[in-house]
């Protein structure tokens, strides 16, 4: 008997194969013309609220809020299009929903963040990613979460794992159970926070909610990580000789090259600092350690650091693309010190 | 599961957060049992689908893993000549080997289960490690141990331990875990004494009975990425302990597909 779910009115959908885990869910592959997928939640901490959360979404998608949100083509959120449910074998209900599925359009987010590994030829990428695929990842990102966040939606668990991206850096977002919103009658808090991605103020016991300034704290993290070939603001070994504990733990002592230089200590081969564009280096300065900036803010600086006229190209090497601020090509300089984040040709280039 | 990148940043290049994790493998007699599908063959495939099998960027770029397996013996897995070798007098920085790469051997079930030699030397390997990579100011994190089991530990003579000989170890666990040193978790299998392994890790003894081996170690490393070390010991064992019944709730269902 094939495993299928129904929905509330009882139609069925036949899944294939599992095609992915999170820290809540399982992803399948939906038998559908259409490139569906579902997700199911086995064991969620309160199925009734669950239940009414998806049931919440799932009727979101018609207000116009979420329509403007779901605008264009391809789809760049995977919004639940109808809540599903099956019956356990040892008779518990388990519920989930039945959503775009993003590999259609996008490959996964991640490997944005290794551009180095990236070969041309097979993959989705293209040619393999520049600087420029970075800046319009970067920009995309936080266009869709302006443009959220102005429709009075949360991500609140934003991290790579989550998101998907296009060769030419367009970026969607999946996951949207996990988002916080509310539907008028009732409030959907998120709970979900991700090492790396969580802002200083969700730490501890009695931590704040999330909320469109700690979306914002991951924003400018993902940003630095796209623009720094998958490098963190906050990596880096303690440099007041104090042993290392986590990503997490440099966040919460402030512990980032960018707001404070001797903070940490970090391997020669990384990227410089100096390769930022100044009003971007403003910006995640800001982020990091003073008033952090909107994702408005955020898409509009990193819309004008990617106008053409902004960008050279490295004589040496078509896969360098920098700032014109800087009269000599940083990634050279990179390279030079041991490692080429944009090798030329696309192949691993770890030297 | 893939997420398509074919390599991550370089676990050597030290941009990212490191992961040590110290896989302690009971292969000890019982493990040759049931005679028709001897638990050693299911957990030699589950190593070598899971190892072999493709990780996403983002566990393969973070973890290094050192395989300790325990019967009579102690022995751990020198990944230069691919061969299990004493525990005693091997290079802890030799024992460790990037989650991609690592190309576990066949285990061979027989012996005793000298379980607290175990959970001692996995102990000294993992603080040597960490301590070692804290030297070369590498982001590492503080290591996991991960106890897999379907059995009980017994002396050198082969005499079942009781809750008074365990308790030493224990106690070393237990004062490890609060200085936040390492993250120590025991895996119960069919036939392991749950009583026993609760003693070894109050609130991280699991008995997983129902799912297999294969799952197991998705559920362990998946779980290694999911949360900040800034959790306690004990969030972690309980955010595994959720994600193993997700992982059997889920796999009954599939099941059906």
């Amino acid at each position: 008997m094939p495993l299928t779910v129904t929905t509330d009115s009882g139609r069925p959908f036949r899944l294939t194969e599992r095609i992915g885990g999170g820290a809540e869910g399982e992803v399948y592959a939906v038998d559908d013309g259409r490139a569906l997928v579902a997700k199911l939640v086995p064991d969620p901490p309160d199925p009734d609220a669950y239940r009414r959360r998806l049931a919440g979404l799932v009727r979101q998608r018609r207000e116009p809020r979420t329509v403007r949100l779901l605008a264009g083509s391809p789809p760049r959120v995977a919004w639940p299009l109808v809540a599903v449910h099956v019956r356990h074998p040892g008779g518990r209900r388990i519920d989930g929903y039945v959503m775009p599925d993003m590999r259609a359009a996008f490959a996964p987010f991640p490997r944005l963040l290794s551009p180095a590994a990236v070969a041309g030829g097979a993959s989705a990428v293209g040619t393999g990613p520049t600087w420029v695929t970075a800046l319009a990842a970067a920009r995309s990102l936080a266009e869709l979460l302006a443009g959220l966040h102005a429709e009075g939606y949360v991500v609140g668990d934003l991290k790579p794992e989550n998101l998907w991206a296009d060769g030419s850096g367009l970026v969607g977002l999946a996951d949207v159970d996990s988002w916080q919103f509310t539907d008028g009658a009732e409030v959907f808090p998120g709970r979900m926070r991700s090492p790396g991605y969580t802002a200083p103020e969700r730490f501890g016991s009695g931590a704040a909610p999330p909320d469109r300034a700690s979306d914002a704290f991951a924003l400018a993290v993902l940003v630095h990580q796209l623009l720094m070939a998958g490098l963190h603001p906050y990596a880096g070994h303690p440099g007041d000789g104090t042993d290392f504990r986590s990503l997490d733990d440099n966040v919460q002592n402030g512990r980032c090259r960018l707001t404070d230089r001797g903070s940490v200590v970090l391997p020669r081969s990384v990227p410089p600092a100096d390769l930022l564009p100044r009003r971007l280096t403003a910006l995640f300065r800001a982020a990091f350690g003073g008033e952090r900036p909107e994702a408005a803010v955020w898409a509009a600086e990193l819309t004008a650091a990617a106008a053409p006229e902004r960008l050279a190209v490295c004589a040496r090497n078509a896969r360098h693309v920098h700032t014109v601020e800087r009269p000599w090509c940083p990634w050279c300089d990179q390279a030079a010190r041991g490692a080429d984040s944009y090798p030329a040709g696309g192949a691993a280039g770890r030297t | 599961m893939s997420d398509g990148a074919p390599e991550g940043p370089a676990l050597s290049d030290g941009w990212v957060e490191r992961q040590p994790v110290v896989l302690l493998l009971d292969t000890s007699a019982s493990m040759a049992r049931p005679p028709d599908r001897p638990r050693i063959d299911e957990l030699n495939a589950a190593l070598a689908e899971w190892f072999e099998g493709e990780h996403t960027a983002r566990l393969r770029s973070r973890v290094e893993v050192c395989l300790l397996t325990f019967d009579s013996q102690v022995r751990v897995y020198d990944p230069q000549r691919a061969e299990l070798v004493p525990v005693a007098g091997a290079d802890p920085d030799a024992l460790f080997v990037p989650l991609g790469r690592l190309r576990p051997p066949r285990l061979v079930a027989g012996g005793l289960t000298r379980m607290t030699e175990a959970v001692e030397a996995g102990l000294d390997l993992a603080a040597a490690r960490h301590r070692s990579l804290q030297r070369q100011q590498v982001m590492v994190r503080r290591p996991f141990l991960w106890l897999l089991t379907d059995g009980a530990p017994s002396d050198p003579e082969g005499r079942p331990l009781d809750a008074r000989a365990l308790a030493p170890v224990a106690q070393r666990v237990r004062r490890a875990e609060a200085r936040d040193a390492c993250v120590f978790q025991a895996i119960g299998v069919r036939g392991a004494d749950l009583a026993l392994l609760r003693v070894l890790a109050p609130k991280a003894a699991l008995y997983l009975d129902t799912l297999g081996f294969r799952s197991i170690l998705e559920v362990l490393f998946q779980s290694s990425d999911r949360l900040g070390a800034a959790s306690e010991a004990e969030e972690t064992h309980a955010h595994i302990r959720q994600q193993a019944e997700n992982r059997r709730l889920a796999e009954e269902l599939e099941k059906m597909l």
